[in-house]
């Protein structure tokens, strides 16, 4: 968690369309405070944050990628949980690496003020997160059609790098708040 | 998802008196009798009614047997007129119905107001063996003189037993009736600020317990979020003294507050005080007075324990809650109001969820004399409690209906608390020199759990294995034993055709403190991880002088210097919780307290502190007055906190909290025909380089940044034969230096009201007796105090009241607190917590509260035996 005072916090689920690419509102109302706020996060998980397993499905992507002429469909569903786990480098500091860690996004940095009764909006650009992307290394799961499939951990440099992209705090997530007029 | 802002920013009085006892004729009796029920105007008209008879009577009358004293109460000197030191004698008529009670008491000799009204109020305290003829009682009236001797001058030897008066049949003679009174002499006032608080009638205003006579002084607010075990948390004059931080507390000399304590430096629990045994309270609202100490940052108190009523008191009590309350009192007769004995018994299943308690307490006295010139003390007390407490509340679960508004989050909150104190008094009066000595030790334990965040402090960890949110349950354990004394010298003296005085005294006190500190996983409640384990030796010596010095009749200036040392000793033995380079063969793990194996070179997790730090703290008033029943004050002093033993730095000078205060104020008393009254107004203001601010982290006060404070306050006691009406107003700003943001949970505004009426009932009588009845009302507004983040809390006002009826022996009070069942919160906060151990975590503050009592009946009977001489 970052160091300061938490000023406002949406706690309920947002299911987002990312290609939908005007920012969406939270369905259910926050609590805040009214100061300016500097830096924020987006937590990422099911049921705990600091949950040793989550089967929570994350990120569901499904589409087309090409390049030079390559069509690669694609498929992948991303969870947090025992399978992104980090084994700790040192065996007399077991509880260095957490989940949550992987599971919080932050620090994104934003610049406003809540106002009783204003709506925050999330905007989520999913572009980035296939920036690093080398489809042409994906499994390829069935012929016909032809599909390709992120595998649910962060062993092949695909995986690696959508996760990474996923969890970037920079160029994906961005907030707006929307004051009531 | 989350959003992160900016960082956190008190003698003898009727030595010697004679009753000169003469009987009413039946018919004024009868008349007597009829009007006695009447209110104070009908009261006054019998009394005076009964004056012109005597000298009529008729020579014919049968025998007759003047009434005989069976409870005796002394005057107690008037601490306004201790500073003057003279001696004065009033006299009295006393009627005194068929019963034996006091009905009337008529002024005859005056010695001005406050010797008149502490005899008037000394006499309506007296109970009689009514006067007989032919072997029926009858109304008769007495004259009563009391004698004040001044605090400093030497006590007339004992007179030696009289013989019985053989009876005459008409007339009788007079009889001597002498007592003795010992007792503390209150201090010279210091400027319009200092409180020295009879509490007299007023203690029939509802109050839970001795803490909250406190409220008898202008500006304090007292809240609880703790439980009925759990030490009161005290504001005053723009201070959050929490439990006594921030306020001087002591109970017969007696210091309460505890150095070293680990749930706050000073923690002062007074609820081992029974209320009925306190006599007087002294509120010295600022640091004024040399002879305040450590822990006087927002002033002290100072309770004075005695039992005016001789005999053998039991009470029983039963109301709301399934509470139960018996106290036993008991004063020998003969003896003064500084003999007594005391023991309470109480057992509440608590307003809400988890507020049971139990406590048990016992206070018992004795004085004498030493040879002509001296008297010694012996006190002790043994008080324990086991208690629940609710907790605090988020205000919007409450709202959303997850929690009730006297629910809990968690039940295992509470604690329990013992202590036990002796103390022994030596006093010697010369012609010149006073001189006295108060030895003491006591020892007290307290476990307190408490939980103000829920699910948010068990941070992860490198060393520890992998976990999720245990609990943030505060268990805390503190054992301290504490032995001092201290003393005085006085002198006084003539110069420039006016009393002078001198005073050079001590006061010394060493504490031994262990303290440890875990927090319990909740789904076990065992302790996973050990924050605090500390073992303290403090002393504390201090040194004063203090002279009164008067120029003219109405010119004084009193103060002097007082000089603090202290010295620490602290043994942390969890000094090191996280280690650089754990030992990959033996490592840590989710061990709290970490030796380490750093590259070769081992450490134990222990460290030791030892320091030392002295301070001057210069304090004067100068007293201008009265001229027309005004008198004018301007107070300026220096103050002390020391430091909690967890901050201290080996060799490195104390730290602690220096505070600045000053003052200037007007006193107001006068005697109008039957009523009196007094009045104070002040002006005020207090720095403070070091504060302490409440942290819901640590679940107690913190230290933090200077604040300053600016205020006024107005207070109105008005007294007369069946009235006790007090009122005060407070309004203060108080504000961080740094930032200039008002200070937290300090209330700005606080009103408080006190009354009480009392006296005969009107035309009610029982089997010939009168009945005697009271009310009594107490009123407390706050206005809306500030909170972290900008927020304010809610109005709180309650309303208290009291109803009694008394028949001879007998007595039934029915208390009723918070009279109109008003949903209030007692305490709020403003901060972040998490009490559901599911889902999303709560990061942002949100308010917080503990919820004030409901609607709460006592009924309590009480019967009074004994009490001959």
């Amino acid at each position: 968690m970052l160091p300061g005072i938490y000023v406002g916090q949406v706690r309920s689920a947002l299911a987002l369309d990312v290609l939908d690419g005007s920012p969406q509102p939270f369905t259910a109302a926050g609590e805040g405070l009214a100061e300016p706020a500097r830096a924020a996060e987006v937590w990422l998980f099911g049921d705990e944050i600091n949950a040793i397993d989550d089967p929570t499905v994350i990120l569901d992507v499904a589409g087309v990628a090409s390049r030079e002429g390559r069509v690669f469909p694609f498929d992948g569903r991303l969870t947090i949980g025992r399978n992104r786990s980090l084994p700790p480098g040192d065996p007399a500091l077991p509880g260095v690496n957490p989940l949550c860690k992987q599971r919080i996004v932050s620090p994104i940095p934003i610049e406003l003020t809540l106002v009783e009764g204003g709506s925050l909006l999330l905007r989520v650009d999913p572009r980035p997160w296939f920036t690093n992307v080398d489809f042409s290394q994906l499994e390829r799961v069935t012929d016909e059609p032809p599909l390709y499939q992120f595998r649910d951990d962060s062993t092949g440099e695909p995986e690696r790098a959508l996760y990474e992209g996923f969890r970037a705090r920079l160029g994906v997530y961005s907030f707006e708040w929307r004051n009531v007029r | 998802m989350a959003i992160a802002s900016r960082p956190p920013a008190h003698a003898r009085a009727p030595s010697a008196r004679r009753a000169c006892v003469r009987t009413l004729p039946r018919a004024r009796a009868a008349r007597l009798a009829g009007l006695a029920g009447a209110l104070l105007l009908g009261v006054l008209i019998a009394a005076r009614a009964a004056a012109v008879g005597p000298e009529a009577l008729p020579s014919s009358r049968p025998a007759v047997v003047p009434p005989a004293p069976v409870v005796r109460v002394d005057a107690v000197y008037p601490p306004r007129q201790l500073a003057a030191g003279r001696s004065a004698e009033v006299v009295l008529a006393v009627t005194i119905d068929a019963a034996g009670s006091v009905t009337g008491v008529e002024l005859l000799t005056s010695a001005g107001a406050d010797f008149d009204e502490a005899a008037r109020t000394a006499a309506r305290a007296w109970r009689f063996r009514p006067a007989l003829r032919a072997g029926a009682a009858v109304a008769s009236r007495i004259r009563l003189p009391f004698r004040f001797a001044a605090p400093f001058e030497l006590a007339p030897p004992p007179a030696p037993p009289r013989a019985p008066e053989p009876r005459r049949p008409q007339r009788t003679e007079p009889r001597v009736l002498e007592v003795t009174v010992l007792g503390r002499p209150s201090r010279p006032s210091r400027g319009a600020s200092d409180f020295q608080l009879e509490v007299g009638e007023l203690a029939r205003v509802p109050r839970r317990n001795a803490t909250e006579l406190l409220q008898l002084a202008p500006g304090m607010l007292l809240t609880n979020e703790g439980g009925e075990g759990h030490a009161e948390q005290i504001f005053l004059r723009g201070f959050d003294a929490r439990e006594g931080q921030d306020l001087e507390l002591s109970v017969g000399g007696v210091p309460v507050n505890q150095a070293g304590n680990l749930h706050g430096n000073g923690h002062a629990d007074l609820h081992f005080v029974i209320p009925e045994l306190v006599v007087g309270l002294r509120v010295l609202e600022g640091p004024f007075d040399p002879r305040q100490g450590n822990f006087a940052v927002a002033g002290s108190a100072e309770y004075e324990l005695g039992l005016a009523r001789r005999g053998l008191t039991a009470k029983y009590g039963f109301g709301s809650f399934a509470t139960q309350r018996l106290l036993a009192l008991w004063g020998p007769p003969g003896s003064g109001p500084g003999t007594f004995g005391g023991a309470e018994l109480l057992r509440s299943a608590g307003f809400g969820t988890n507020r049971d308690s139990t406590r048990a307490t016992a206070m018992g006295q004795l004085e004498g004399r030493v040879g002509a010139r001296g008297h010694w003390r012996l006190a002790g007390t043994a008080y324990a409690t086991r208690y629940h407490s609710a907790g605090v509340l988020r205000a919007d679960d409450v709202a959303r209906g997850r929690v009730g508004f006297f629910d809990t989050y968690d039940r295992r909150q509470g604690g329990d608390v013992t202590r036990f104190s002796l103390a022994a008094e030596l006093e010697w009066s010369g012609e010149q020199l006073t001189h006295g000595h108060q030895f003491f030790a006591l020892r007290n334990s307290m476990r307190l759990l408490e939980n103000f965040t829920g699910f948010l402090l068990d941070s992860q960890q490198p060393q520890q294995n992998l976990h999720r949110q245990r609990g943030d349950l505060i268990d805390l354990n503190n054992v301290g034993l504490t032995v001092g004394a201290r003393g005085f010298g006085r002198w006084h003296g003539r110069l420039l055709g006016q009393r002078q005085e001198l005073e050079l005294g001590y006061a010394v006190r060493g504490d031994f403190v262990e303290a440890t500190q875990y927090r319990n996983e909740t789904a076990t409640s065992v302790p996973y991880r050990l924050e605090t384990a500390i073992d303290a030796e403090l002393s504390d010596l201090g040194l004063y002088a203090d002279a009164n010095l008067r120029a003219t009749n109405w010119l004084s200036l009193r103060g002097g210097l007082r000089a603090e040392a202290f010295t620490f000793n602290a043994l942390d033995r969890c000094a090191v919780d996280s280690v650089a380079h754990p030992s990959r063969s033996n490592p840590p793990g989710d061990r709290s307290c970490l030796d380490s194996q750093d590259y070769g070179r081992y450490r134990e997790p222990v460290a030791r502190a030892a320091t030392a730090a002295t301070v001057f703290l210069p304090r004067v008033t100068l007293v201008v007055g009265p001229f027309f029943h005004l008198t004018a004050s301007a107070s300026l002093g220096r103050g002390i906190r020391s430091i909690d033993p967890i901050y201290l730095t080996q060799d490195v000078a104390t730290p602690f909290a220096s505070i600045t205060a000053y003052e200037g104020g007007v006193a107001y008393a006068r005697r109008l025909g039957w009523l009196e009254l007094a009045g104070r107004g002040v002006l005020f203001g207090t720095q403070v380089d070091r504060d302490l601010i409440f942290s819901e982290t640590a679940g107690r006060n913190t230290l933090a940044q200077g604040t300053t404070r600016r205020g006024w306050l107005a207070a109105l006691r008005a007294r007369a034969m069946i009235l006790d009406l007090s009122g005060s107003l407070t309004q203060v700003h108080s504000t961080f230096d740094d930032t200039g943001l008002l200070v937290p949970y300090v209330p700005e505004l606080v009103l408080r009201g006190d009354g009480t009426l009392h006296g005969a009932l009107p035309r009610l009588r029982l089997r010939g007796q009168p009945l005697q009845g009271h009310a009594a009302l107490g009123l407390t507004w706050v206005g809306r105090r500030p909170l972290p983040y900008g927020q304010r809390s809610d109005v709180l006002a309650t309303v208290d009241g009291a109803l009694g009826v008394a028949w001879r022996e007998l007595e039934l009070v029915r208390t009723l607190q918070n009279v109109l069942d008003r949903r209030y919160r007692l305490g709020e906060y403003n901060y972040a917590s998490n009490f559901d151990a599911q889902g999303p975590p709560a990061l942002v503050p949100a308010r917080h509260f503990t919820a004030g009592a409901p609607r709460t009946l006592l009924l309590t009977l009480g019967i009074t035996l004994g009490g001959q001489a």
